[in-house]
């Protein structure tokens, strides 16, 4: 999906404060979630080395010397409700990741399909890192092959753009370029030679977009418009076409999507 | 050389310049801009102006090198003529790797492509830059500082750039000084068993071993082993020790990776002297390691290398992370310099920085001692943003507001011109750092990315001691002896510098009170330096124990000798305080003089610089709520605001103030 030569540029600032917390790599691929609290047992083929109790210095005293079945301690330690989240971890398991990972030079490769595979390599294998409850396997419902397929399927060129507004004030405007199932330049709606005037989730702003963004970079293929607490919602939203539907009907969304073939 | 290193910035041909820079990238902006794009950092105030030169941006194909023929924004020299003639100053960085958030890094590909450059971890597999940290769009092999061929193509790249920089070099052209390498430390895979496991890197090391033992005997009777000969010792590949007989061979392997850092940054500083970068210094910069393998105070003091800054990027919640590196630079540099300072952020980053937040963490890093600055970025550029001038050449509303008024206030109070004189240092325990280096585990790649609490790369070990040295070899515990002297000088209002115990005694002997984590071991050169410095008239204060080792954990009764019991004990003109943790209060309030001045908000912070003839006064709120204080003066002031909300004048032996979070307000003192 990502160019290796990606072009990112004509970033406003606001709206790259805004989209950062999606920046941050390990909400796509670790279990532990920030603030949780977690019991961690890591072992050496079953061999326990260390416990860490994220919230104590009280360790368990009951966790075996040796680990034969990581999955059913992990369940079993859940279930005493004391933690958040149980995590069962081979030190080998992680160095196999590693050795896995790089064991070539990957530049075949792309950044967000070498990711992928760690996130195979790492979850791949329920004995080596031994989880309860596991990680979700998606992220607010969308799967890494769902927007790999999305983004594969895309005319080409194209670009997606997501305009967010609060009281009608731009809050995140982002634009992608895609080609060939790659995407090529990345840009905020102040990279836009045209000024969009009246912003907002309407059909107005939505028309003028889709015209700028087809005179300057590509046509448009799928542009959404929507206010702040409509994507908040989108996201937590399990039924995300529905959820739209909702908001379009309250006019606090609007879209056009270009059918793929 | 024509252009050399003061306390204050740089004096060249005699003229003193400030330090006070901005990075703009030529070859990723339109030609026809430069001119506006400099005319408007100009504007912004900015004299000294910082760019790299990307080895793969000129380097197009093996040999094969753009000047600007092909594409003109590679037009260096066309770039120094306009510097020239505008009289702009300039710092150059031509690497050879230089980030810059480069697909590569600037390395160019067939570099990279080359088995016998590339690092290797302890797995046995390639070393990949996503090792650690997240560096879009594309993995790279990262080479081995190691090899030959390495410095090869280095060689070969120098030889194209060095001439052209050397025709620029001040005082008849613009460069003012070059850097060598950039943040060399393993591409931030720093961590003892990480990298670099390749054969050139492990030939270094045997040579390491070889130079340090000399016979192999000597090796085995420290190591407890029967080795035939260097070639037969491997290197950890993990934290493998069981007793204390397993230190040293981790021990060296750790100094080893020190070297390796060391040795790179001044081979490259080196090739660029021998190249015809003569006549300006050579700096290096540190992205933000102030323990192994970094070791900045001896990098420093190498005789090629003429200055070492640490880079900053931090917002204003981490305030004390700001402070402390400050303080660190402070401490432990001839000037401290921020190479890399927070001007707008890397794409890739989670929080790129408003405006009010640079100006907060600006004015943290002036009021704590920074005296060399750049900025980067001061013009945008593709992968970067939230800088004062887009790559368009206008002015970003906010940003280049802020940068107008530091500007303003830097012409009327230069920066470097003002310091702060804190009579305590503190240093941190160099093998301490060792130790929790060597005592680690889970260095494999992507580690970083599952959210593991950092315990669990602790190897808890059973080695003995008498006292707790992983609990003490944590520099960021609050509740270890050094978290609690820090904790303690701030509760008692002392502003104090910070280094390690590689400080040099000339350095030392600054202060009137020194600070030291101490237990079971350490190095005999820092042990009797630290005597001397007693010997001569300070006041050492030590603890939780007293190091009865070496740092191989041999006998070694330096300080032991003298401080045989917790408590004070003379030695020469001074004394040495062991001290433990709860102690340290009271031996803390016996040594120091009141403070000149005092203030009743804990969470505020305060800090006087003293120029020639004037003084700053620096009030911090780094908290995220409002703050009421009063500030008490030893002796009546008369205060003028020039930084802040604050208009009024002031004068008498208070100051009551209202400081909104995260702010900084300056005031210019007089006394009655």
């Amino acid at each position: 999906m990502i160019d290796p030569h990606w072009q990112v540029i004509d970033l406003d600032p606001l709206t790259w404060r805004h989209l950062g917390p999606y920046l941050e790599p390990q909400q796509y691929i670790a279990a532990a979630q920030p603030g949780e609290h977690g019991l961690f047992v890591l072992h050496d083929h079953g061999r326990v080395l260390k416990v860490v109790d994220t919230h104590s210095r009280t360790l368990p005293e009951d966790i075996p010397a040796h680990i034969s079945d990581p999955e059913t301690l992990a369940r079993e330690l859940y279930r005493r409700g004391e933690w958040q989240r149980v995590h069962i971890i081979d030190r080998h398991h992680l160095a196999w990741v590693a050795q896995q990972a790089q064991a070539t030079h990957r530049r075949d490769l792309t950044f967000d399909a070498y990711y992928h595979l760690v996130y195979t390599l790492l979850w791949g294998n329920r004995e080596g890192y031994a989880c309860e409850p596991p990680p979700p396997a998606h992220w607010h419902g969308w799967t890494y092959t769902d927007v790999h397929h999305f983004i594969a399927a895309l005319p080409s060129p194209a670009t997606l753009a997501l305009g967010v507004y609060s009281d009608d004030i731009l809050w995140l405007g982002l634009i992608l370029v895609c080609e060939r199932g790659l995407i090529r330049r990345v840009t905020t709606f102040e990279g836009l030679h045209s000024t969009i005037t009246n912003p907002g989730p309407t059909e107005h702003t939505l028309t003028t977009l889709c015209e700028a963004l087809a005179a300057q970079f590509a046509p448009p293929a799928a542009v959404l418009l929507c206010t702040n607490a409509v994507f908040s919602g989108w996201l937590a939203a399990s039924d995300k076409l529905a959820y739209l539907d909702a908001a379009r009907v309250e006019a606090t969304a609007i879209w056009r999507v270009v059918p793929v073939t | 050389m024509t252009v050399t290193l003061t306390e204050q910035g740089l004096a060249i041909d005699g003229k003193h310049v400030p330090v006070y820079s901005g990075s703009v990238h030529y070859w990723r902006l339109e030609r026809d801009l430069w001119p506006l794009i400099l005319e408007r950092a100009q504007s912004l105030g900015f004299g000294m102006i910082e760019t790299y030169i990307p080895w793969s941006a000129h380097e197009i194909a093996p040999g094969t090198f753009d000047w600007g023929s092909l594409d003109p924004r590679k037009d260096i020299e066309a770039f120094f003529h306009l510097c020239e003639a505008r009289g702009l100053y300039l710092l150059v960085r031509p690497g050879p790797l230089i980030n810059a958030e480069m697909t590569d890094f600037g390395f160019p590909e067939w570099v990279l492509l080359d088995p016998e450059v590339q690092a290797h971890t302890a797995l046995g597999s390639i070393h990949l830059d996503a090792a650690w940290g997240f560096h879009p769009p594309r993995p790279f092999p990262v080479p081995s500082y190691a090899s030959s061929k390495f410095y090869e193509a280095v060689g070969r790249w120098f030889d194209a750039v060095c001439p052209l920089i050397a025709r620029h070099q001040a005082p008849h052209g613009c460069i003012v000084a070059v850097q060598s390498d950039n943040e060399s430390c393993y591409m931030f895979h720093d961590q003892a068993y990480a990298t670099d496991y390749s054969p050139a890197s492990i030939t270094a090391y045997r040579r390491f071993l070889r130079e340090r033992y000399q016979e192999i005997a000597q090796l085995n009777a420290m190591y407890g082993q029967l080795y035939p000969d260097f070639d037969s010792v491997a290197p950890p590949r993990d934290c493998q020790i069981r007793t204390v007989a397993d230190v040293p061979l981790h021990r060296d392997w750790v100094e080893y990776k020190e070297r390796y850092i060391h040795n790179s940054v001044v081979l490259i500083a080196q090739m660029l002297r021998d190249r015809g970068i003569q006549n300006i210094p050579v700096f290096h910069n540190v992205a933000y390691q102030n323990t192994t393998p970094l070791d900045i105070a001896r990098m420093e003091a190498d005789p090629v290398i003429d200055w070492v800054g640490m880079n900053l990027y931090r917002s204003p919640r981490q305030y004390t992370g700001v402070i402390q590196r400050m303080r660190y630079l402070a401490g432990t540099t001839n000037l401290p310099f921020v190479p890399e300072f927070m001007s707008g952020i890397w794409s890739h980053h989670i929080q790129t920085p408003t405006p009010a937040e640079e100006e907060f963490v600006t004015l943290a890093a002036l009021m704590h001692g920074m005296r060399a600055v750049n900025f980067y970025m001061l013009a945008e550029r593709e992968r970067w943003q939230g800088s004062p001038i887009t790559r368009h050449g206008q002015y970003r509303p906010g940003y280049a507001d802020f940068y107008r008024r530091l500007s303003t206030f830097l012409q009327h109070y230069p920066l470097g011109t003002f310091s702060r004189q804190p009579r305590v240092i503190v240093l941190l325990n160099y093998d301490l750092g060792r130790y929790a280096a060597m005592a680690s585990t889970l260095h494999y790649a992507h580690v970083d990315l599952l959210r593991l609490p950092a315990d669990l790369g602790i190897v808890d070990l059973d080695l003995g001691f008498r006292w707790d040295v992983a609990h003490e070899s944590d520099h960021h515990r609050p509740d270890n002896w050094l978290g609690t002297m820090c904790m303690q000088l701030k509760q008692q209002q002392v502003d104090y510098d910070i280094a390690d115990s590689h400080i040099d005694l000339h350095r030392l002997q600054r202060y009137a009170v020194v600070c030291i984590p101490t237990v079971d071991f350490m190095d005999t050169g820092d042990q009797q330096r630290l005597l001397n410095y007693v010997a001569e008239g300070g006041c050492l204060t030590i603890g939780p124990g007293v190091p009865y080792l070496d740092s191989n954990l041999q006998p070694c009764s330096i300080l032991k000798e003298v401080a045989q019991a917790p408590g004070v004990t003379a030695c020469g003109c001074g004394q040495i305080v062991w001290a433990k943790s709860d102690d340290l209060a009271t031996v803390l309030a016996q040594r120091l003089p009141p403070p000149a001045l005092c203030w009743d908000a804990p969470d505020v912070d305060v800090v006087e610089q003293i120029g020639e003839k004037r003084r700053l006064l620096f009030i911090a709120n780094p908290s995220e709520r409002d703050q009421h204080v009063t500030i008490t003066f030893e002796t009546p002031r008369r205060l003028y605001p020039v930084w802040g909300d604050s208009s009024k004048t002031f004068r008498g032996p208070q100051l009551i103030l209202d400081l909104a979070p995260y702010t900084i307000q300056v005031w210019e003192a007089q006394y009655d």
